[in-house]
């Protein structure tokens, strides 16, 4: 009997009976977009997938995951003009534009009063998008990675807290994430694109094309610094903080962190000196030499 | 107050004794003149004292040395003067504490000088073009006024060494070091060292090296454009400047490490 109670009571606490239940289909999404389009991907709590597709349809794919009641989450889309945004939406008041705030959920001073309302959920909406050639990509989680792949008109990808992951892709990149490690590698950029990749609990590593020009900033406070690339530099030299240039071109390179490494690698993973080192000089005579 | 008088009274009759002697100078302990042409270098070995070296109106190398003490002998300071070299052009001069003391132009040991504390300080006037090699353990090191080569070294001691030509290497162990040189035509490798202080090496115009730069406890600072790649290791920079070329050693343990532009 004693222990059939204490069965209930774990069930009661550990909320089990609560199963978890995935909607792998939660939202579809496709349509044709022209290069130069940015196409914006909102999410609270989730991750957010992009992988090349292979025309110019956009194919985007919603998913949802939650454990318990199922929160209202809802799927959402709004095109204006080279704008789309498709967002994951918490709360029925919020809209799906450039303004939105899919981390928003509708509380209200009611909800005091509410045994269910005002409990956090593990609800989840991902994204997995792929998308045509020359589209920008604007993708914005609180909590989940961010895996872009193939993406050639540009990213702007932030997340607080999960990793993300760039690669193969062409165009001005700015990656944030506060908590986690971002990692890009780059096959092209244009004349002017900046990199720019900035946390501040992880390491930013950035693997760019062997013939980069730039102005570089490479930053950390609790963490290493590397560059394959030779970067010239004058002034202070900090253990903390290199700044300098690679060739002549004035692209903004940035890789700023706090606690973690912070890497400018080249694609053979090979140093890139000016010149092969010299053989070491002839020894000098001996110098004078005290000995007491 | 009975014991406050008895404490001032037995400073005051220590304070008169003769154990606290009073320090003694003889100017002119030594003096030495003599031609060293130029390219040639003369040298001067001291164990406790500064070395001075300043430029020359003539075309002599003047030496002097004047001694100090409280309460040992001065005679137990004598002085060497060896001449080496091709023609015996080069000149070393040795300050000598005692007789197992090695000198000449390779070093100087002075083997355990102990209780003795007559003070030898150097002043050196050099010719234009004459080499210039100066080194003790306990004082200061300043050589300026130098047109040529140098080689400056101390202990415990600051090292300030300028050249209106160079190369100049200096080091110390507890001081600051700080080089200044113009322009001069080889490429062998140039070293600035301390463990305990700040190395600041200084060169005109342009300058084509491939420079190691350390220090545990302190900042890098280069007037020069410096091209580093590879992983920035805190403690030890490696950079080129220029086209790269002489290797350029600047390391302390606790200090500042900084490479100057002149003018």
């Amino acid at each position: 009997m004693r222990r059939l109670v204490s069965l209930l009571a774990l069930c009661a606490i550990t909320a089990c009976g609560r199963g978890a239940h995935d909607s792998p289909d939660a939202f579809r999404w496709e349509a044709e977009l022209e290069p130069g389009t940015t196409i914006h991907l909102r999410t609270g709590s989730g991750r957010i997938d992009v992988i090349p597709g292979s025309s110019r349809l956009a194919r985007v794919s919603g998913a949802t995951h939650w454990v318990g009641r199922n929160d209202p989450i809802r799927f959402a889309w709004k095109r204006d003009g080279d704008e789309v945004y498709l967002c994951a939406l918490r709360s029925t008041r919020a809209d799906c534009d450039e303004g939105s705030n899919s981390f928003r959920d509708d509380h209200s001073w009611l909800d005091i009063f509410s045994l269910f309302k005002h409990r956090s959920t593990d609800a989840a909406a991902s994204f997995h998008v792929e998308l045509p050639a020359a589209v920008k990509v604007d993708a914005a989680t609180m909590n989940g990675p961010i895996s872009l792949a193939g993406v050639t008109g540009g990213i702007d990808a932030r997340t607080v807290n999960g990793p993300i992951n760039i690669s193969h892709v062409a165009g001005p990149i700015e990656a944030k994430a506060t908590n986690g490690a971002i990692v890009a590698v780059v096959d092209s950029l244009g004349e002017d694109d900046p990199v720019v990749l900035e946390g501040v609990n992880g390491s930013m590593t950035a693997v760019l094309p062997a013939d980069l020009e730039a102005n570089v900033q490479l930053t950390t406070v609790n963490g290493g610094i590397r560059s394959d690339f030779a970067v010239t530099t004058e002034g202070e030299l900090s253990r903390h903080r290199l700044r300098g240039q690679i060739g002549s071109s004035s692209r903004e390179i940035v890789l700023k962190t706090v606690n973690g490494n912070v890497s400018l690698l080249s694609p053979s993973g090979e140093q890139t000196p000016e010149q092969p080192p010299r053989p070491p000089a002839p020894r000098q005579p001996p110098a004078p030499r005290p000995r007491s | 107050m009975r014991r406050s008088v008895l404490a001032l009274l037995s400073i005051s009759v220590f304070g008169a004794s003769p154990l606290a002697a009073q320090r003694q100078t003889e100017p002119n302990a030594f003096t030495w003149s003599g031609r060293v042409p130029s390219g040639h270098w003369i040298r001067v070995r001291n164990l406790s004292g500064e070395i001075n070296v300043i430029a020359s109106n003539g075309d002599r190398v003047e030496v002097t040395a004047t001694k100090q003490w409280r309460r040992s002998d001065p005679e137990s300071v004598r002085f060497e003067v060896h001449k080496y070299g091709a023609n015996d052009e080069d000149v070393v001069i040795c300050a000598i504490w005692n007789d197992r003391t090695d000198c000449d132009e390779r070093g100087y040991d002075p083997h355990n000088v102990r209780n003795n504390d007559v003070n030898v300080s150097f002043r050196v006037a050099v010719p234009r073009g004459v080499k210039v090699g100066v080194s003790t353990v306990n004082g200061a090191v300043s050589v300026d006024g130098a047109t040529s080569e140098v080689e400056a070294t101390t202990v415990n001691g600051e090292v300030e060494a300028t050249s209106s030509g160079g190369p100049v290497n200096a080091s110390t162990v507890n001081g600051s070091v700080t080089a200044r040189m113009g322009r001069f035509d080889n490429d062998e490798d140039l070293n600035f060292s301390t463990v305990n202080g700040t190395v600041t090496a200084e060169f005109t115009g342009d300058l084509d090296a491939d420079v190691e730069l350390s220090t545990v406890n302190g900042r890098f600072h280069t007037d020069y454009e410096a091209t580093v790649n590879g992983r920035l290791d805190p403690r030890h920079l490696r950079a080129r400047l220029g086209r790269g070329g002489r290797r350029i050693r600047l390391s302390t343990v606790n200090g500042n490490v900084e490479l100057r532009r002149r003018g």
